[in-house]
């Protein structure tokens, strides 16, 4: 039986309790953001745990799980204790890190306890830090024995170079920003995609593809069956549902991510992926850099930017565009990453349930500038818009971390734990 | 423990939208209560 069902049926009065009237507002699970780079250790001139926890619960992010492409990269079990060591020391909102993948730590990878780590990371295309693993025989171990869920970045490395090899003689140092979606393409990130999955398949694999930013990778996933019982799941981002290649010229390196944002069609068939259910979640891949790395030309400048502390409030910007339910909202954002990985005891308002929670004020509109950026990087591609909601109050597992612009930080968030045997 | 009430919000979860309080006692969520199902969607 539904547990959110059980009690339904009288009013609520509690003598000794705090209340908040929310009145006109819009009350939601906490969203799950699977796909973060918080840039600690070895990054933090870029953001830390602390800055960017902090930006994700005043965005009504509660649970975040961030990536190994840290400094050093997380190879070991080791190094993978030592990011949860500070997470618990620092991070306002719950936490879970991924074990990386590496071309020769297998014993590493199959010593992750799955039960409290979210998954293992493999960066089959490269992108900030040097993880890539493409080497066939290391792809098929690891698909082969890992036994939990592991989430790909997809890009074809082979196909990235020879691209980037012909628009470097043709254009030269010099070259616009606007040709990254023609150097990461839609046929880098098919290939890359459709072979995980076929490696995915023939070894049982629990596969989650990360950034999906084509629509032709999107007819790749079913929405025949329901996400418990998917095999291969999808994740798109907000900067993949928000801009397109127009945007280059406005925002030049601001926009620059890997993969790359793509064509409006693209951007169209990602968010029909979404409503329809092939894909699953929504996420940032929040991935910062400073404006001094971002101002550098096309070769030099890092792929990634802040996006976490208004995914939430750009989803219910397409509502209020009439793209998206709040329902579907609510589901690809908190549920389903639940769902997905089996978070134990978050992503619902259930009885019993940890009190992961966000009030928003849906017709509060509140406008991005560098005052209000609570990035540790200081900007954001958003800067100059303004959304139609603001989120107003943030619970973390009951403690209200997070009230009308001011934190209170007397209790920290808590590692996540797995459903898994 | 703690004790948080949350009250006349319009709750959205699992497929609908509710107007209801949400109680919070320490950690968890100890009681939901709701009235009013507004609209309702597919889930995944």
């Amino acid at each position: 039986m539904d547990r959110a069902l059980k009690k339904i049926g009288g009013s609520i009065s509690a003598n000794h309790a705090t209340v908040i009237d929310a009145a006109g507002k819009l009350l939601l699970p906490g969203a799950i953001d699977d796909q973060v780079h918080f840039r600690e250790p070895g990054l933090t001139h870029k953001a830390t745990i602390y800055t960017e926890a902090k930006a994700a619960v005043a965005g009504g992010v509660t649970s975040f799980m961030e990536m190994p492409n840290t400094v050093p990269p997380v190879f070991t079990q080791q190094l993978l204790e030592d990011k949860y060591q500070i997470a618990a020391r620092t991070s306002l909102a719950n936490y879970s890190f991924f074990m990386g993948a590496g071309n020769d730590n297998l014993e590493e990878v199959l010593g992750t306890d799955i039960t409290k780590v979210c998954g293992l990371k493999i960066f089959m295309g490269s992108s900030t830090g040097n993880l890539l693993v493409d080497s066939p025989a290391v792809l098929e171990s690891l698909f082969s024995k890992f036994p939990s869920l592991i989430a790909t970045h997809c890009e074809d490395e082979a196909t990235i170079l020879k691209n980037t090899a012909a628009y470097k003689e043709k254009y030269g140092e010099g070259m616009p920003v606007n040709y990254h979606p023609q150097i990461r393409s839609e046929e880098a990130c098919y290939k890359s995609s459709s072979f995980a999955i076929a490696l995915a398949k023939k070894h049982g694999t629990r596969l989650h593809i990360l950034h999906i930013s084509t629509a032709k990778e999107t007819h790749q996933f079913d929405n025949s069956i329901p996400l418990e019982k998917k095999k291969i799941t999808a994740e798109a981002c907000v900067h993949h549902l928000w801009f397109n290649d127009a945007d280059y010229d406005r925002l030049g390196m601001l926009i620059k991510w890997n993969p790359a944002i793509k064509t409006k069609a693209d951007q169209q068939e990602i968010l029909k992926a979404v409503l329809d259910n092939r894909i699953d979640i929504i996420a940032t891949d929040h991935a910062p850099h400073t404006t001094e790395e971002k101002s550098k030309g096309y070769f030099q400048a890092p792929s990634g930017g802040p996006l976490i502390q208004h995914s939430l409030v750009a989803m219910l910007d397409f509502y209020h565009q009439k793209k998206i339910t709040l329902e579907k909202i609510v589901q690809k954002m908190a549920h389903n990453p639940a769902i997905l990985f089996q978070i134990q005891d978050r992503g619902f308002i259930r009885e019993g349930y940890f009190a992961d929670l966000v009030l928003v004020d849906l017709f509060k509109p509140n406008t991005v500038s560098k005052a209000n950026i609570l990035a540790k990087c200081g900007w954001s591609p958003f800067e100059g818009h303004t959304f139609h909601s603001t989120v107003t109050h943030t619970w973390i597992s009951g403690h209200l971390a997070y009230a009308e612009g001011k934190f209170n930080e007397q209790k920290l968030g808590e590692r996540l734990q797995f459903n898994r045997k | 423990m703690n004790s948080t009430l949350i009250t006349n919000a319009r709750i959205v979860n699992e497929g609908k939208i509710m107007q209801g309080d949400v109680l919070i006692n320490g950690s968890r969520i100890e009681k939901n209560w709701r009235f009013h199902f507004s609209q309702s969607c597919n889930s995944n």
